[in-house]
């Protein structure tokens, strides 16, 4: 921790940055001391988000200049040198966790990408998790933690290598008011033990803002203040800094001044609930997420949800929608079973998940068009409708922009205006409000105060802002699946004695909970003892490798399936294919119409009848031939024999007459066989009408090589092998990247010293075993069960196996590269597969007779090679020396892929 | 009723212009049916065509000279003429599927009336051109042969001429070249068709559960049979246009393959088999709920349905209870409809059944998936 004395921890100059035609920053300038604690708010979208993350080097920067601790990072190689004294946490609940992972094994993978070793790793994960009393959980899924939990893990996990400069964006979004508690006094802890320590933090909670010395006030990608945090309540004559940020703002962004006025609420007497839960309980396997809940809610009334993350609420609620059957008890809308799913009731509710769940790919005003349609509101009131929401929830100035593009906040906002748009008479709403600006917030309960009073619109809505909690009719807590009290704001407050509704709500839990969670940091000991780290060099690498390949690797063992598809289908489909894929020769059904029922005729009947590969279908009916194309579409027959009057008599005088062969020509293979099969069976019969005379004696002798008896199965399967070893691996390295982008777990490799490479190569070794598995189980079975022996050299076939599972895994992690979302990968990484191996392998046909762009594709792509190298060893009986240029070309491709693939993915995002 | 349908259309139009909105995913596609289709078309071949040949000629004579010249393109490449020694290296390589041995003194003993023997080397693992190959060489070097004699002899067997024999007129029908373009252009299309339908129905479905919308949607007035329907018409409208484009701009115009059927007929049964494949894609999503594990899914099955289907190899190959049982692929349906009706010419008589069957298939794989639509919600995370 040498922050070196005056020099600034952050400073920027002229930052400028752009989505598209969106201005995100208008040219930002900021100095941020070293040591020091800064709050950045502001309302949604006005750059918070993308200011944090160039600071931390995970976005491009577009223009202006970005100094953190002394150095550009506008560089590459200061940036990699800053990952190891900056650390950024990124906005969203856990966004930089791996949910399958445990907590021990997420904060170690961070720890290896570090190359934390020896005794003061251990000491510091301890320390950390004690500290976050995440402890006792250590061996726990992390997607299984309350969403608090995830939060203090992922600040763990930003914490492993001692920041000198701690950037954390909204952290505490989305988390309830005691783990949130928690939370600051384990940043504040933390922060005492290394004093240098400078921290940035982004959040909606104004009050949260007022413990940081600084305070940075931002509006429409510009900064509006930026000055001591007691310097600026003092400056407006504030009470506190909510308020002096409110005074900062333009008049029309400030919200609801002075508070709401709630007119109060009035049931009529023997009106049926809007909404009623009866005994209530979800079961998921042994886990009761729901636990016999029940409770009334009145036409009109504003009914609050509160609890900590995992509590429940959101089962409850989905059980109110019917998008889950309650295990027992039951769940009435306007009187009518909720799972029962009635179109008339669905048309009277307005729901908002937690997490977003409009469609990205979607502008926002194409998103509510089609909600608008969607619940049936006339063409004629349809733009009506939309515009209003527009105003209403201030999107106008984004309707054309995609919410990808767009900050937590208002996508929390057209979530809403979606929610509301149908005028619903109920609205049942989950965690609204999370992340988004408390002017907007308050605009939003103004909204749903009028709806509720003025419409009696029911309104079931879960929180975890005390101000928002305050101004419902009734709340109720949750805890772990139960109710723990319901009741007015006043009357929960009064019943605790407590101050506040906060304090109250804390003290109920703090009850439920016991001493279990949010224990205090416990000996500051370990946490001095600075983590042994082997620097750079190769060993580093090695380790960083391992940790990606580790960390995929247990992901993958998490996923049976995945493991079962590509193990066992693989083998069911060698089983079948090799069984069903043949070019051995068959009969080929014929038919012949005699015209002539002469001796003659049927003699040469007898020689077709004869032919091992011919047999003779009966055609019912069309036995004339009156119309040959005709009767190839009926019947199933390659062949018609015609044999004309007179053609014995003719025959007799000693004439050549003519037999007509109508051979159906679709299937090329096929009729060039049967082709063939009519000339030698011809010859045959023209000789021995010649009286054995002149009988052509065939030149030739012929030695089927390596296959001597023409089985089809000893070529089949070595190709089926090589089909496999091409497509599954490419699948499934294909999602590798682009998934991480979608989870937003590529902010590990952002954020972290490791290398690109480093990041692809770990990535890739968990299927390249997998695969090689998968490719031992089918060799295996092709030699037990199918009878295909390795003639060859068992151990050049695994060399072989070994690059060539490399390179399509290699080749999957460059289509992941390149596209953009995963439906594009799974089906790039098969189209572009699928040609090259399956039509230009040689497996199929062979290699030698393909042309122009096929013999190009065929060679370029490292399928043909292994075939060589797979059919060589089953069958051919070769060994690794004939394949020395073989394996240099798979492994040349095999680099190729991967450098490509290197380039291609950026460090940082856009 | 009406509800329904506008809901159909109304998600239907929502899903094409997601399809589209991935300027990547739609590259892929129209690469697929465009130059894959030609590539597919003109680059492999099932005739015997360019084998290459070598030839260790102990004999140096002018006949073993005349037998290498009668070896030509197209069904074959020069002979290349090898040491003896070398063979054994280049067939282990796969540089030749076919050595003629020539042994010493041949043309010697031809013309001492003896019958001396080629010895004929084939790689039997090139399975399709092994066989017609070898009776390709087995009658041009026969002919060679017997000219040769007959020419020593000063002038053609008489007797063979005299005999009265029945002269062979062949007719082959629907490709009378059998161009290998005409049949892999259709077939690619289909292998094209099936791989495109299975994985963006699949993934259209995987998408909306991870993303949640699909949660969305069910929360509003809209049933899950209307969100699997509307995927399988916004995404089997796009493929069908996609396909018949392919088949009759590429495969018909450009490489000039002649389309014997009727075209409303093909887009019926396009659509038809679109909407059986489509729905075994849901399935298969349903049963597979994660993207990755689709996609792994994805793989076997469509390799399975696709080598299987008669399509790549001959149906008639496969051994019968195969041949049965992959009749409940409607792919199998498919490729057999498709050649009947664009080399045949067939008519709805012919391949109604086939429609049919189809059809059915479909209608069973969508309602198995929607019975478990409701409990892959719930499996998620």
């Amino acid at each position: 921790m040498t922050g070196e004395a005056g020099l600034p921890a952050v400073r920027l100059e002229g930052l400028t940055h752009r989505y598209g035609k969106i201005l995100a920053l208008d040219d930002v300038s900021l100095t941020v001391p070293t040591g020091t604690t800064l709050g950045l708010v502001g309302a949604d979208g006005v750059g918070k988000s993308t200011l944090l993350s160039l600071i931390a080097g995970v976005k491009i920067r577009q223009r202006g200049r970005v100094e953190v601790l002394g150095e550009d990072m506008g560089a590459g190689d200061a940036r990699s040198r800053m990952s190891r004294r900056v650390a950024f946490m990124p906005q969203g609940l856990g966004k930089n966790l791996y949910p399958t992972l445990s907590v021990m094994e997420n904060i170690s993978f961070h720890a290896d990408l570090f190359g934390l070793r020896g005794r003061g790793r251990s000491a510091r994960i301890r320390r950390l998790l004690g500290a976050t009393s995440l402890l006792p959980f250590a061996s726990r899924a992390a997607g299984k933690l309350s969403g608090g939990m995830k939060q203090k893990l992922s600040l763990c996990c930003a914490l492993i290598h001692s920041p000198e400069l701690l950037i954390l964006d909204e952290p505490t979004t989305g988390v309830d008011p005691l783990s949130r508690r928690q939370f600051w006094t384990l940043v504040a802890e933390l922060m005492a033990e290394s004093p240098g320590m400078t921290v940035m933090v982004s959040t909606a909670y104004i009050d949260e803002a007022e413990n940081f010395a600084h305070t940075v006030m931002m509006d429409g990608g510009r900064i509006l203040a930026s000055a001591l945090t007691a310097d600026l309540i003092a400056g407006t004559g504030s009470r506190d800094l909510e308020e002096a940020y409110m005074r900062m703002l333009p008049p029309e962004k400030r919200g609801r001044e002075g508070g709401f006025r709630i007119p109060p609420y009035r049931r009529e007497p023997g009106e049926e609930p809007a909404i009623a839960a009866t005994d209530l309980t979800r079961r998921f396997g042994s886990f009761t997420a729901v636990d016999h809940v029940s409770f009334e809610i009145g036409r009109g009334e504003i009914f609050g949800f509160l609890g900590s993350n995992g509590c429940g609420k959101s089962t409850t609620m989905k059980m109110l929608t019917g998008l889950l059957e309650p295990t027992s008890g039951e769940a009435r809308i306007l009187g009518c079973l909720a799972d029962a799913g009635s179109n008339d009731i669905k048309l009277q509710v307005g729901y908002m998940s937690q997490a977003f769940s409009l469609y990205e790919e979607l502008t926002v005003l194409e998103n509510l068009l089609l909600h608008a349609k969607l619940y049936r509101i006339p063409l004629l009131r349809r733009k009506e409708a939309v515009d209003r929401v527009l105003d209403r929830f201030d999107l106008r100035r984004v309707r054309h922009a995609t919410p990808r593009s767009l900050s937590l906040g208002i996508r929390q906002r057209l979530q809403l205006a979606a929610a509301c748009l149908h005028h619903p008479s109920i609205l049942i709403l989950d965690e609204p409000t999370s992340g988004v600006d408390p002017a907007a917030r308050d605009l939003f309960w103004d909204y749903l105060i009028r709806l509720s009073r003025e419409d009696r619109v029911t309104i079931f809505v879960s929180t975890h802002f005390m101000n928002e909690a305050e101004r419902c009719d009734r709340i109720s807590l949750m805890h772990r699946g139960r109710v723990l009290a319901a009741d007015t704001p006043e009357g929960l407050r009064r019943s605790r004695n407590a101050a506040t509704l906060e304090d109250a709500f804390i003290s109920y839990l703090e009850d439920a909970q016991g001493s279990g969670e949010g224990a205090a940091v416990s000996g500051t000991a370990a946490g001095a003892e600075p983590a042994g780290r082997s620097s750079t060099g190769l060993l580093y690498s090695l380790g960083v490798v391992l940790a990606f390949a580790l960390r995929e690797g247990r992901e993958l063992l998490r996923d049976p399936v995945r493991m079962f598809f590509v193990l066992f289908g693989a083998v069911v489909f060698e089983i079948a294919a090799s069984y069903g894929i043949s070019f051995d020769m068959t009969a080929m059904p014929f038919a012949v119409a005699d015209h002539d029922q002469s001796r003659e005729s049927r003699m040469l009947i007898r020689e077709f009848q004869g032919s091992a590969y011919l047999r003779e279908l009966s055609l019912e009916g069309d036995e004339a031939f009156s119309n040959v194309p005709e009767l190839f579409r009926r019947h199933h027959v390659k062949l018609l024999i015609d044999i004309p009057p007179e053609y014995g008599r003719r025959l007799l005088r000693g004439e050549s007459p003519e037999v007509g062969f109508h051979i159906d020509g679709a299937f090329p293979s096929v009729a060039n066989n049967v082709r063939n099969y009519v000339d030698g069976i011809m010859r045959r019969y023209n000789a021995s009408l010649a009286g054995g005379a002149g009988v052509e004696q065939a030149p030739l002798e012929v030695r089927f090589m390596y296959n001597e008896i023409f089985r089809s199965v000893y070529v089949i399967v070595p190709g089926l092998i090589m089909l496999s070893m091409v497509m599954f691996p490419a699948m499934m390295t294909a999602l590798g990247v682009v998934r991480e982008k979608d989870l937003g777990t590529i902010s590990n490799l952002y954020t972290s010293p490791a290398t690109v490479l480093q990041f692809l190569v770990g990535k890739q070794i968990p299927y390249i075993i997998l695969s090689l598995l998968s490719f031992l189980i089918m060799t295996l079975c092709a030699v037990l069960l199918l009878g295909v022996p390795v003639r060859g050299s068992f151990w050049a076939l695994l060399g072989g196996a070994v690059l060539m599972v490399a390179a399509s895994s290699s080749f999957g992690l460059l289509v992941s590269c390149f596209v953009r979302t995963q439906v594009a990968a799974i089906f790039g990484s098969a189209v572009l597969s699928i040609l090259p191996a399956i039509n230009f392998s040689g497996f199929l046909y062979p290699l030698s007779t393909l042309e122009g762009a096929g013999y190009v594709m065929g060679r370029m792509f490292p399928c043909s090679w292994f075939q060589i190298v797979s059919l060589g060893s089953f069958s051919k009986g070769l060994g690794a020396e004939s394949f020395g240029q073989v394996y240099g070309v798979i492994a040349l491709q095999a680099a190729v892929y991967m450098i490509l693939a290197a380039l291609l993915l950026k460090k940082q995002e856009k | 009723m009406y509800a329904v349908l506008s809901n159909i259309l109304i998600l239907s139009l929502k899903e094409i212009k997601s399809l589209l909105s991935d300027v990547i995913l739609v590259a892929l596609m129209v690469y697929f049916f465009t130059a894959a289709v030609v590539v597919a078309a003109k680059g492999a071949s099932q005739e015997v065509r360019n084998a290459p040949v070598a030839v260790v000629d102990h004999d140096r004579s002018a006949l073993s000279r005349r037998l290498m010249d009668a070896v030509l393109p197209p069904h074959f490449k020069r002979p290349v003429a090898v040491e003896s020694g070398e063979v054994q290296r280049h067939m282990d390589l796969g540089d030749f599927y076919f050595v003629l041995d020539i042994p010493p003194g041949y043309e010697e003993k031809i013309l001492k009336g003896e019958r001396p023997r080629i010895q004929l080397l084939v790689d039997a693992t090139a399975m399709t051109l092994a066989g017609t190959g070898t009776g390709y060489l087995t009658s041009v070097l026969g002919q060679e042969l017997s000219s040769f004699t007959s020419e020593a002899a000063g002038g053609t067997p008489r007797e063979l001429a005299r005999a009265p024999r029945a002269v062979p007129a062949v007719n082959v029908l629907f490709n009378p070249n059998a161009s290998a373009v005409w049949h892999m252009g259709v077939v690619q299309i289909v292998g094209n068709l099936t791989l495109l339908t299975l994985m963006l129905s699949g993934a259209a479905i995987i998408r909306e559960k991870e993303r949640g919308t699909i949660e969305h949607l069910l929360v509003m007035p809209v049933s899950a049979g209307e969100i699997a329907a509307a995927k399988i018409a916004a995404n089997g409208t796009v493929i069908v246009a996609l396909a018949l484009c392919s088949l009759y701009v590429i495969v018909h115009t450009a490489l000039g393959v002649p389309v014997e059927g009727s075209f409303g007929l093909l887009t019926l049964g396009m659509f038809v088999y679109v909407l059986s494949f489509a729905s075994l894609g849901i399935l298969l999503a349903v049963m597979a709920p994660s993207m990755p594990q689709f996609g792994l899914l994805c793989i076997p099955v469509y390799m399975l349905v696709y080598l299987l289907s008669g399509g790549t190899s001959p149906a008639e190959s496969m051994p019968e209870q195969m041949q049965q049982l992959i009749q409940v692929s409607p792919t199998t349906q498919f490729v057999a409809f498709i050649q009947d009706v664009v080399h045949r010419g067939a008519d709805v008589d012919n391949v109604g059944g086939r429609l049919l069957v189809m059809l059915l298939q479909g209608l069973l794989f969508l309602a198995v998936a929607l019975l478990r639509f409701k409990s892959m919600l719930l499996r998620q995370g």
